[in-house]
């Protein structure tokens, strides 16, 4: 297996800057997000291929704009681009090894759909990704079988990853109980009313754009880690990105900035400890970059320490992951996942 | 602290009216909450399988994979009354792990029985509901016909009162027969119920409860489908074709007295059976493709069908009308009748025309020769006599000649037989023209045999006379001779005029002649120095019927006078007499007289008398002539000498 990551302003200079013909590439790019760029990455790359728009790209220890690849030689791969992730079933044709996916933050049954594509695909895959786009403005992610918004994009490459995820915060408040919510607001906690019980927790109701990214919201998880969901919005109840789990009980999660920067450490050095690990992927939430403000170059920059291998990351809008106990995909935010691909 | 939330979260369900919601929400808490690798959350709802799936392509794969389990550190499963659930996670399960997942199984049971329960009570409710605001009596009973439920409506129709549960059917509506059907519907044969209750008649439709060994039956009133059927089955009881209702499936429904008698089956054993049942299978096959032809169609079809039936061929004429209703047809009804008498009427009248156009005579009479019937012909000639022998007089045989009024009849009798009786068959033949046309060729015949006795006899024996003459002429030279021999010439020759003046007879034309020209020009051709000819005319109008041939009668009879007159002063007298029908003229001589004996055979052809005889031809031509005239030719003596021949002409009438 042969990998190479390559960056730069240019989409297709990149592309051309390349030292092999690969069997399978994964693209980001800070610039375009039209059509066109899939057709002539298509005529460029001549194989099949995942990508999307991001804020920023996560390479050699700095977070660029323009464009990045990285470029695999030596795998099978098969991607999709459907409405619904059914349509992806042409990947279980590999048996097994890593699913990459794309999708739109404005989905607000992200988890559903990651189950659906579980279903179809099963738990011999690992599954990583998250969603593309600028926040509150556009998402735009492609493969080579087409692009979309809310479209769902999908690739599958016969290569066996390791993935690991964390964000850093801790339980801050709570649990409390969601007495009363719906798809992705919450309305009530323990029968009084979401905005209030969390402008008296957090104290930070002055400024609640502030306070979001300090103070998201944790759900349960099996391996004991909480489930972040970011507050997007105070307007009626508290909105948050995608569905808020049924049926429970959540806890205000709060951070340190170290603690966050050494969780992003943490994630990275879970992959590295593999022998032949020969590619790593990171999806690093754009929230944590909002957080962390100027001290994000310092997380990058563990990347860039811990990973002697070629690696490329995105900023993204929230992140899927599974791991080898978790095999279900979950939606998390506010988290880094890290995938390290071996041989 | 996690474990307490964990147990919260997995107890704490949201959706407990909502399956689909509640199947949800278990797949998303075991997919966050557990290291799950596949879940299967299998609930019978509604009488099916209702699945809910987590790391599973499809249902398939889901019953495969759990009922292959193995027991395995990592397998859970937890199977109950309405459902199953099952749990593979990627780690194996400890003693704790199980403990949660089964307080959660136990939940994830409460919640579905509750679910289920639910939603089978708003089942029975509506389905109460349902089957109490059905019109018609509804009841439930099991396989020994034992009242398990019923609607309010079965207890008022059939005046029973509310305590019938577990009382046997039969015994509610005391009637035996339903202890039978009962019978059969558990040997899957669901026959109707009809039952005559309260004088109001029901029928009882039935269906299997599924998956319950029950049925439901429910009672319509059909009382006043009832009387319209059995009014209707008089009503077509009285007519005499062949009527029949059919349902889509071509089974009969209806039929009347006369189809029954038909078929030779009772009505009974003819409902509910198919063509293909009670027909013979070629007719059946005709009717069938008929009865889809109009099913198909939606159209009525008229249709003619032939049979043979015991050697007899009979004929039938009938018609298919589809029972519509609203867009689909429901049926079929038919009438039909046999119209093989109808068939052999028509057959006869066109054989009929054929006899009337027959220039025969033709009559049907019975044994004593009474007219049955008769074409034109005979009609024409029996001139309303009622006995075909009034008709045609003859010697009546097998065949033989006949007279019917002035025609001759070839008649043919034949016996013929219809249906038991036995009748003749009278054919006569007008032969009139025929038995005219064989006179002439026997006249013609004898001509012939005539002229070829003068060619033969007479003109060759005046040839030999002239050769002999000659000869003498030649030895002695007299002219005498030569005088002879123009005689005898002279004698041929007018004997050719003759035979040639008697075949021009029958071909001149009738037409009228005034007599008195005619006379008077003879009597100047034959008088001179030694004849003398008086005319005495003692009537006006002398136009008489003859043809242009009529002066060879009196050059005949006039040259006649003279040539048999040996008196050298010969007298002829001429009178003409008149009446209103003829014309007669007398002609007298003063010759030899005609001897009574010859008198006969004067006019007959060839007749030659003494000496002065010459072709024998002239009194036979007057004689033809005569009766072509429809007049008449005597001959008498004349006094005190010679002869007289009297003619008689008929008058020529406008």
């Amino acid at each position: 297996m042969k990998v190479c990551v390559e960056t730069g302003k240019d989409i297709l200079k990149v592309v051309e800057s390349l030292k092999f013909s690969p069997d399978f590439a994964l693209v980001y790019t800070t610039e375009k997000r039209d059509f066109e760029i899939v057709k002539e990455l298509k005529d460029l790359l001549k194989c099949p291929f995942i990508g999307c728009y991001t804020e920023g790209i996560i390479s050699e220890g700095k977070l660029k704009k323009g464009a990045g690849i990285m470029a695999i030689k030596g795998v099978k791969a098969v991607t999709k681009t459907a409405l619904s992730p059914e349509k992806a079933k042409n990947i279980s044709t590999l048996k097994k090894g890593t699913v990459i996916a794309f999708t739109g933050w404005m989905n607000k049954r992200i988890s559903n759909s990651l189950r659906v594509l579980y279903n179809n695909l099963g738990y011999t895959f690992r599954y990583v990704g998250g969603c593309s786009g600028k926040f509150r403005e556009f998402s735009f992610h492609f493969t080579d079988d087409g692009y979309g918004e809310r479209e769902v994009c999908v690739a599958g490459i016969n290569v066996r990853t390791k993935t690991a995820f964390d964000h850093g915060w801790e339980r801050f408040s709570g649990p409390y109980i969601m007495t009363k919510f719906s798809e992705n607001k919450i309305y009530e906690l323990d029968g009084k009313n979401a905005v209030e019980v969390y402008c008296k927790v957090t104290s930070c109701c002055e400024d609640l754009e502030e306070c979001r990214k300090v103070y998201p919201f944790g759900f349960l998880c099996a391996c004991g880690k909480y489930i972040l969901r970011a507050p997007i919005d105070f307007k009626d109840g508290i909105e948050v990105l995608s569905e808020v789990p049924n049926s429970s009980a959540t806890v205000i999660m709060s951070c340190e900035e170290e603690d966050v920067i050494n969780a992003a450490e943490n994630a990275a050095r879970n992959v590295t400890d593999l022998d032949k690990l020969r590619f790593a992927l990171i999806f690093d939430c754009v929230s944590r970059k909002q957080y962390l403000g100027k001290n994000f170059k310092q997380e990058i920059k563990i990347f860039e320490e811990v990973f002697d291998v070629p690696y490329l990351g995105m900023l993204s809008v929230g992140e899927f992951v599974s791991t080898e106990k978790i095999c279900v995909p979950n939606f998390h935010n506010k988290t880094v996942v890290v995938s390290g691909g071996f041989a | 602290m996690i474990e307490d939330v964990m147990l919260y979260e997995m107890l704490n369900v949201r959706n407990t009216s909502d399956l689909k919601a509640f199947g949800d929400e278990i797949a998303e808490k075991c997919s966050r909450l557990l290291f799950l690798k596949r879940m299967c959350f299998k609930v019978k709802f509604e009488n099916k399988d209702v699945y809910f799936l987590v790391g599973f392509k499809n249902e398939k794969e889901a019953i495969e994979v759990i009922e292959k389990r193995k027991y395995k550190g990592n397998i859970f499963m937890y199977e109950f009354e309405n459902g199953l659930f099952y749990v593979e996670t990627t780690e194996r399960l400890d003693c704790e792990w199980r403990r949660i997942l089964t307080i959660f199984s136990k939940r994830i049971e409460e919640v579905t029985e509750k679910i289920v329960a639910e939603a089978n009570k708003l089942k029975f409710e509506k389905l109460k509901t349902l089957v109490n605001s059905i019109p018609d009596a509804v009841v439930v009973v099991d396989r020994e016909g034992r009242i398990v439920e019923f609607n309010d409506n079965f207890v008022k129709t059939m005046s029973l009162n509310f305590n019938i549960v577990g009382v046997k059917l039969h015994e509610c509506l005391k009637d035996k027969n339903i202890e039978k059907i009962i019978e059969l519907w558990n040997k899957e044969i669901f026959k109707k119920i009809k039952i005559f209750i309260n004088n109001r008649y029901f029928e009882g439709n039935v269906a299997k409860v599924r998956d319950e060994n029950k049925y439901i039956v429910i009672f319509r009133d059909i009382t006043d489908e009832e009387l319209s059927k059995k009014r209707l089955q008089v009503l077509v009881d009285c007519l005499r074709s062949y009527i029949f209702m059919k349902d889509k499936n071509l089974k009969y429904i209806l039929v009347n007295d006369a189809f029954s008698k038909f078929v030779g089956l009772p009505k009974e054993e003819i409902i509910g059976k198919r063509d293909e049942d009670i027909l013979p299978t070629e007719l059946a096959e005709v009717c069938r493709k008929s009865d889809i032809e109009v099913l198909k169609m939606k159209k009525e079809r008229s249709f003619e069908v032939q049979i043979d039936r015991n050697g007899k061929v009979m004929y039938f004429e009938g018609y298919k009308v589809p029972v519509i209703s609203g867009e689909s047809v429901s049926g079929i009804i038919g009438v039909i009748r046999d119209v093989t008498e109808k068939k052999i009427v028509e057959n006869l009248k066109r054989f009929r025309i054929l006899l009337d156009y027959s220039d025969d005579a033709i009559f049907i009479v019975d044994e004593k020769g009474n007219i049955i019937d008769m074409n034109d012909k005979a009609r024409e000639w029996s001139n309303g006599k009622k006995n075909v022998t009034d008709v045609i007089i003859g010697s009546w045989s097998e065949k033989f000649e006949g007279i019917v009024g002035d025609k001759i009849v070839l008649v043919s009798v034949k016996s013929a037989k219809f249906g038991n009786k036995t009748y003749k068959v009278v054919i006569a033949k007008d032969i009139t023209e025929l038995k005219k046309a064989e006179e002439k060729i026997k006249e013609m015949n004898e001509q012939l045999r005539f002229l070829n006795r003068l060619l033969r006899h007479d003109i060759s024996n005046n040839l030999t006379a002239i050769l002999g003459f000659l000869e003498i002429y030649r030895d002695t030279g007299e002219s005498i001779y030569l005088d002879k021999i123009d005689s005898i010439i002279d004698t041929c020759v007018e004997l050719i005029n003759n035979v040639r003046e008697a075949e021009s007879i029958l071909d001149a034309e009738l037409i009228p002649v005034k007599l008195d020209e005619v006379i008077e020009r003879c009597i100047e051709n034959v008088i001179s120095e030694n004849v003398s000819v008086s005319l005495l005319i003692n009537c006006k109008d002398l136009t008489v019927i003859a043809d242009k041939l009529i002066y060879s009668v009196f050059e005949n009879i006039l040259k006649n006078a003279i040539q048999h007159n040996l008196e050298k002063k010969k007298i002829i007298s001429v009178e003409v007499n008149c009446d209103k029908e003829f014309v007669e003229v007398r002609i007298a001589d003063n010759g030899i007289g005609i001897p009574d004996e010859i008198k006969k055979y004067v006019f007959d052809k060839g007749f030659k008398f003494g000496e002065t005889g010459r072709t024998g031809m002239g009194l036979y031509i007057v004689k033809l002539l005569m009766d072509k005239y429809g007049g008449s030719i005597e001959v008498k003596d004349n006094i005190p000498k010679g002869t007289v021949f009297i003619l008689k002409f008929k008058r020529w009438k406008d």
